[in-house]
């Protein structure tokens, strides 16, 4: 190994590993509880913390989640939770179990055309020279390239490809063709080189779809169309969720000019939306599709027999198809309803024909949606190149990055981000977006009132309110979420119906912890201050803002106290007053940390963007500090994905010749006093269980609220930390002294110290963590 | 007649299976960990349950504390539950999750780093306290060999410990630290040359 002589041979350094783990304790057997303790509340928060839009999507995912569920409990798979359907939709989807794909399989041999939500693993669509296929078949038959890419249940790699070839073959494991007729498909990548690795998916859809029995029999299909899964949403790709989406297949060749065109609807998404919502009560809408009129008869068949041929007439037609799950029908199943764009044709397409609805909605907006400008190409002339040393980024090098980047060693998730993109806010003519309340938390917007940050402002609106031109399947985008308290002083991108994007260059990060606790809430950028805007100026990054007026103190003090038990210099800070009642919505996951900040004074909450050693880098991140208006505690993070730990502590200094300091850590705010042990004391030690791996001892103060403890140290270091919890078990506290620093065995030290309680403790019920975790000995 | 015999890990879909790689303990279906991946919280709880020893002894090994291990092993279990729908491939489960507890594991040192130096938990002291300790053999080479690695980074701590406690080839520690081989390599050899500089300075107190 070196070019030294080495007695520590591999051997030898085996054996000392060995003899060394052989001495460390064994795992303290409540660690698993602990863990699966601290994992549960967060889960079970994620639904009522999710704002609507995701909600929206667990709706779906739920209601179609227990379809599958319900089946399955019918037979012969134990595992699967049961729950009600009412239950089932109001729980988020992390808690709904998808299906398997050989579960799903099972369904359809049974003849069902129930809606199903199938998670499994989507291989790529080979690039092939196929036979040519006339377009605008029906949605249930799949041809090549199609019958070529599969949903599996295991991650097989089909597909290996070497410059100018590719080879494959079907799947070992259960699978079935997903046809994407009716949605814009997941993307998967195939490498120049090498094995294309499939993407992990949850699809919505069913099999038996209707128009199975309208399928060409010439040429004969290659799979049985009743047996392909037609896809009606795609809800998560890679684990992030996918919203509501809507295909556009409104460019068609204009025959008096020869050219392309893309005919815009009159109708608004919402409009119709509203109508299929008014058809089906308590429906969910699971995708939607503009079509050009003549290209409806290849998706609907049926509707060849109903008059929309007369409707053909003018090419320009557009037809509005949206798919809406009825959860109340038994099984669930997906209906599919037509709009004749701007017009009061409105039917349900079903397989004997249209069943024409009366559209109770006002009719068709008035005016036809916005049309979003071209990106000015000098709009960010005057923009910051770089903020606070970072380089400001495009959206698609940040998406890239995050999603092509190893989930935690890249640390890369963690850090400050800058970017430069075209803002655009909620529409406020739309119904999600009402005015939010004064004080919410900084969770995803909902569908409708998402802001954006977009590379090319044509991109907006993928799926909500505006029908985007671009046909690319997914815009590289990013739905930032904007907290309450960061102020975002940006010149309006409305004006009535004109979307108007704002050009933006914005500082944030991912893996917040207020995110963490929502459906992929971490995959959120989270916007922590403007920096830049055309024609606004900013003065500084600093900003304060109070959502309480209960305040007393003024924030170069707050930010003195934190700054100094931080021990670090803020490049950025932001700081946040808010009630303590409000603490929990602005912070759910802060205030279940800390619930002494959940009543009493307002709170100050501080966030400091610092130079953070994580990784072994050096880069800028936030930490949060919270401390209280006028209180002496203080709680702050250590990292932005950490969660906050104690920072204020009663110092004892000089406790002894060879103690400099005591750091009493006063977990349960329980403690009014520490102070060195004096003769006056007049102790009666005693361990505080007697057995052979105790290490404290405890005595009985001057009342009954003292308690003195004593501990044997062989450490070098004249620094100690006691850490003092309540008990959870019991009553009564924990207390662990920790040291840190190198042993000195022959300089032994017994350290001890009195503390006095906000009540009585009993002796008996003082507890040392490390005895509880060395109690076996 | 008692109650039937069941198997609490066969009852949780955990089987055992000779599949070697970087496998830390019983194999788990893959359906377990995609269960989980899709916030099945039961099957996450079957996976802590079956994995707490290793990562245990793996945040023990390279923090050589108990308290700082017991962080370590949370954090690494709260860290994959909140990461695991961004595991792409199930079946690399066990090295993916060695790479969180290593992470982990560096987190919680750099929290402690701020001190720069080592913590000793009580429990420690009163084993090096130990009578019977003898200052020869496998037991002094412990104790030697716990200073030496309290000199060394994390990522060095690391890496011994996977090879030469846990038995790891080059080849699986490159799958564990998700990278190339020849950087593995690398790493290795400069984590045994650390290793040998932080035992002669032990052996030379």
């Amino acid at each position: 190994m070196t070019d030294r002589p080495d007695p520590w041979d591999d051997a030898r350094l085996a054996a000392a590993f060995t003899t060394r783990a052989s001495r460390a304790a064994e795992t303290p057997a409540d660690l698993a509880d602990a863990v699966v303790a601290s994992v549960e509340p967060r889960r079970a928060r994620r639904a009522p913390s999710a704002r609507p839009w995701i909600a929206a999507a667990a709706a779906v995912v739920a209601l179609v989640g227990f379809a599958g569920v319900r089946l399955l409990t019918q037979g012969d798979r134990p595992g699967f939770a049961s729950s009600s359907p009412g239950a089932a939709s109001a729980s988020p989807p992390v808690e709904i179990l998808p299906i398997t794909v050989s579960d799903a399989l099972t369904i359809r041999a049974s003849g069902s055309d129930r809606e199903l939500l199938v998670s499994g693993y989507l291989s790529p669509m080979p690039v092939l020279a196929c036979p040519f296929i006339p377009a605008g078949l029906n949605p249930t038959r799949i041809h090549c390239p199609q019958t070529f890419q599969w949903l599996m249940e295991r991650p097989e790699a089909l597909i290996a490809t070497s410059p100018g070839s590719a080879t494959g073959g079907p799947p070992t494991g259960p699978a079935f063709h997903p046809s994407f007729a009716l949605v814009d498909p997941p993307d998967v990548p195939i490498p120049d080189r090498g094995l294309a690795q499939p993407v992990p998916v949850m699809l919505v859809g069913h099999f038996n779809d209707r128009r199975a029995a309208l399928c060409e029999a010439n040429p004969k299909p290659e799979t049985p169309c009743g047996d392909v899964f037609v896809v009606d949403r795609v809800a998560a790709v890679n684990g992030e969720p996918r919203p509501v989406a809507t295909r556009l297949d409104n460019v068609r060749f204009d025959d008096a000019t020869q050219q392309q065109v893309t005919d815009q609807p009159r109708d608004l998404v919402a409009d119709v939306d509203q109508l299929a919502i008014d058809a089906v009560p308590g429906g969910s809408i699971l995708s939607r599709q503009l079509v050009v009129i003549n290209r409806v008869i290849g998706i609907e068949p049926i509707l060849a027999h109903d008059d929309v041929i007369p409707h053909m007439a003018n090419p320009a037609t557009l037809m509005w198809l949206v798919t809406v799950l009825d959860a109340h029908a038994n099984p669930p199943v997906a209906r599919t309803f037509a709009l004749m764009d701007s017009s009061n044709w409105f039917a349900e397409v079903t397989s004997t024909g249209a069943v024409m609805h009366e559209r109770l909605a006002t009719g068709p907006s008035p005016k036809p949606p916005a049309v979003v400008p071209s990106a000015d190409p000098t709009a960010f002339d005057a923009a910051p190149t770089t903020v606070l040393g970072l380089d400001v980024r495009d959206v698609a090098s940040v998406v890239e990055g995050r999603r092509s980047g190893p989930s935690l060693d890249s640390g890369t998730n963690r850090d400050e981000i800058a970017i430069r993109a075209w803002y655009v806010g909620p529409n406020p003519n739309t119904p999600c977006s009402a005015p939010e309340a004064a004080i919410h938390s900084p969770t995803p917007p909902c569908d409708e009132g998402r802001h954006w940050l977009l590379d090319h402002p044509e991109a907006y609106g993928a799926e909500v309110g505006q029908v985007r031109r671009d046909p690319e399947q997914w815009p590289r985008a990013l739905n930032p979420v904007l907290p309450v308290d960061v102020p975002f002083d940006v010149p309006a991108t409305w004006i009535g119906d004109a979307v108007v994007p704002q050009p933006v260059v914005v500082i944030g990060h991912f893996n917040d912890m207020r995110g963490v606790n929502t459906y992929a809430g971490s995959v959120f950028f989270v916007v922590d201050a403007l920096a830049w805007t055309r024609d606004r100026s900013i003065q500084s990054l600093d900003s304060v803002t109070r959502l309480s007026t209960a305040g007393t103190e003024d924030p170069p003090a707050v930010l003195a106290r934190i700054d100094d038990l931080a021990g670090t210099t803020a490049v950025a800070t932001w700081a946040t007053l808010v009630d303590a009642a409000d603490f929990a919505a602005l912070d759910p996951r802060a205030a279940e940390n800390m619930p002494e900040f959940t009543s009493g004074p307002p709170v100050w909450v501080i966030r400091r963007l610092i130079e953070n050693e994580m990784d072994g880098r050096q880069r800028l991140a936030v930490e949060w500090a919270f401390t209280a208006d006028g209180g002496r505690r203080a709680w702050i993070s250590p990292y932005p994905d950490m969660e906050p730990d104690l920072a204020t502590t009663i110092d004892l200094h000089d406790v002894d010749a060879r103690t400099d300091v005591v750091r009493v850590f006063d977990y349960g705010g329980q403690i009014v006093s520490a102070r060195p042990v004096t003769a006056r004391d007049r102790l009666e030690w005693r361990y505080t269980v007697h057995k052979y791996m105790a290490f404290l001892e405890v005595a009985r103060g001057r009342s009954d609220r003292e308690v003195a403890i004593r501990w044997t140290s062989g450490s070098c270091n004249r620094e100690w930390r006691i850490l003092v919890s309540a008990r959870t078990d019991a009553p009564g506290v924990f207390v662990q002294p920790r040291t840190y620093g190198d042993y000195c065995p022959e300089d032994p030290k017994k350290v001890s110290i009195m503390l006095e309680f906000d009540r009585a403790v009993d002796l008996d019920d003082v507890r040392t963590t490390d005895e509880e975790f060395s109690s076996g000995g | 007649m008692g109650p039937p015999e069941v198997n609490p890990e066969a009852a949780a879909g955990i089987r055992w299976s000779n599949a070697g790689g970087t496998r830390i303990g019983p194999a788990i279906d893959r359906s377990i960990v995609d269960r989980a991946r899709h916030g099945d919280l039961d099957a996450f709880e079957s996976i802590v349950r079956a994995r707490m020893d290793a990562v245990y002894r793996l945040t023990s090994a390279i923090l050589g504390d108990e308290a700082d291990a017991r962080d370590a092993a949370q954090e690494t279990f709260v860290a994959a539950w909140r990461e695991l729908p961004r595991l792409r491939d199930a079946e690399r489960f066990d090295a993916w999750l060695q790479r969180v507890a290593v992470n982990a594991a560096r987190q919680t040192l750099r929290a402690r780093g701020r001190r720069r130096v080592r913590e000793i938990p009580l429990s420690f002291v009163a084993a090096r306290e130990d009578p019977v300790a003898d200052a020869t053999g496998p037991r002094a080479d412990a104790e030697v060999l716990d200073g030496a690695l309290a000199r060394l980074p994390v990522e060095q701590r690391a890496v011994l410990v996977l090879h030469h406690l846990e038995g790891r080839t080059v080849a699986e520690l490159a799958t564990i630290l998700d990278v190339p081989l020849g950087t593995a390599k690398s790493r290795l050899f400069a984590a045994r040359r650390a290793l040998a500089d932080a035992i002669e300075q032990e052996e030379g107190r």
